[in-house]
């Protein structure tokens, strides 16, 4: 019980840690750009 | 039979609320222009396709499969995090409860049909979504690119029917220029959503079974996340209900987080004895009214 939480702790931790570690790399402004136009590969036209 | 009910009532509001607030953007879905503004910075935990009319935010697989096929980046490292978190805490508790995807295969799966169909013996087949999930999802994007280093987002090209459901139809249903331009690339994922449309009337949740890349990805976190079903072995009378109930084709009483397992609290409802329960806020922590207990206040 007690290991388990231990890896639930961790798991969060690592989360986000990669988190602000992605937000550092500028990764946020990168699935911004796509999110915000027509994503055609994703309606079946690309 | 009445906790069933009040169970199903519940988890049916919170996921329509969801599916509505993560949607919200309403004008989208008459003038055919998707949300631009700050919040599509920010992914929801289920998967909702970003080039939806009304969605305010971005879906993880799809931000997963941009940062891939981009030249700068392999992996996103914000959205790996970002999905570590939510399957840390709940594990597939997003996908019982916050994926409109999920939710809409449950609206099917209550039109009434002569015969429901059993999945217990394709139990195998739910490995598929790994190989989903690490070909389509991971590799493909960085391994298929083009002269720029860019790559396809190749699940959603190929492979996702949210697209066609919540982006292309929307936007046919509105826009002549749209409706043009769909050709043999659409009629195959259309032919995707509708296989997955049919299944869903006799099959519960097939997607979500061997497909879904995300409920793979939260699956991974099911045995080690915050929230997680118990079961009290001492207690139970091998009656089965759970079994029969399940939507995913679970054993609650051999393994009660099983990867499988959506969190739909089903199991827990049925379970004649409570040997099955939900897991209690604070469960684990010291009890603090100890000190109290047989003292008269």
């Amino acid at each position: 019980m007690k290991n388990s939480r231990i890896v639930t702790a961790v798991i969060l931790l690592t989360g986000a840690g990669l988190m602000a570690l992605g937000l550092t790399r500028g990764e946020l402004g990168v699935y911004f750009v796509k999110s915000i136009n027509l994503c055609l590969e994703c309606v079946g036209i690309g | 039979m009445d906790r069933l009910k009040t169970q199903r009532r519940k988890r049916f509001g919170i996921q329509a609320l969801w599916t509505l607030l993560t949607n919200a953007n309403f004008t989208g879905f008459l003038d055919g222009k998707l949300y631009k503004g700050p919040l599509k910075q920010f992914c929801v935990p289920g998967l909702n396709c970003y080039s939806c009319p009304g969605a305010l935010g971005s879906c993880p697989i799809g931000a997963m499969q941009a940062l891939a096929g981009s030249p700068d980046y392999a992996l996103s490292l914000l959205v790996l995090g970002f999905l570590m978190v939510v399957g840390g805490l709940g594990g597939r508790l997003v996908c019982g409860f916050l994926c409109p995807f999920g939710w809409f295969q449950d609206l099917l799966h209550r039109i009434p049909f002569p015969k429901k169909f059993s999945t217990r013996r394709l139990r195998p087949l739910t490995w598929l979504k790994y190989g989903v999930l690490v070909v389509f999802v991971f590799l493909l994007p960085n391994l298929m690119v083009n002269v720029l280093g860019m790559g396809d987002p190749t699940f959603c090209k190929y492979l996702c029917p949210q697209g066609i459901l919540e982006g292309a139809l929307p936007l046919a249903a509105v826009s002549e220029n749209t409706r043009a331009a769909l050709g043999a690339l659409f009629q195959w994922k259309f032919a995707l959503l509708l296989a997955v449309v049919l299944l869903s009337v006799m099959v519960s949740r097939p997607f979500c079974k061997y497909l879904c890349p995300l409920g793979a990805i939260y699956a991974l976190f099911n045995k080690f996340s915050l929230y997680r079903l118990r079961f009290l072995p001492e207690e139970c009378v091998h009656c089965g209900k759970c079994v029969t109930i399940c939507p995913m084709d679970c054993d609650p009483t051999r393994d009660p987080n099983s990867p499988e397992c959506i969190r739909c609290g089903e199991c827990v409802a049925v379970c004649p004895t409570r040997a099955l329960q939900k897991p209690k806020i604070g469960a684990g922590l010291p009890d603090k009214t100890a000190p109290y207990k047989g003292v008269e206040l």
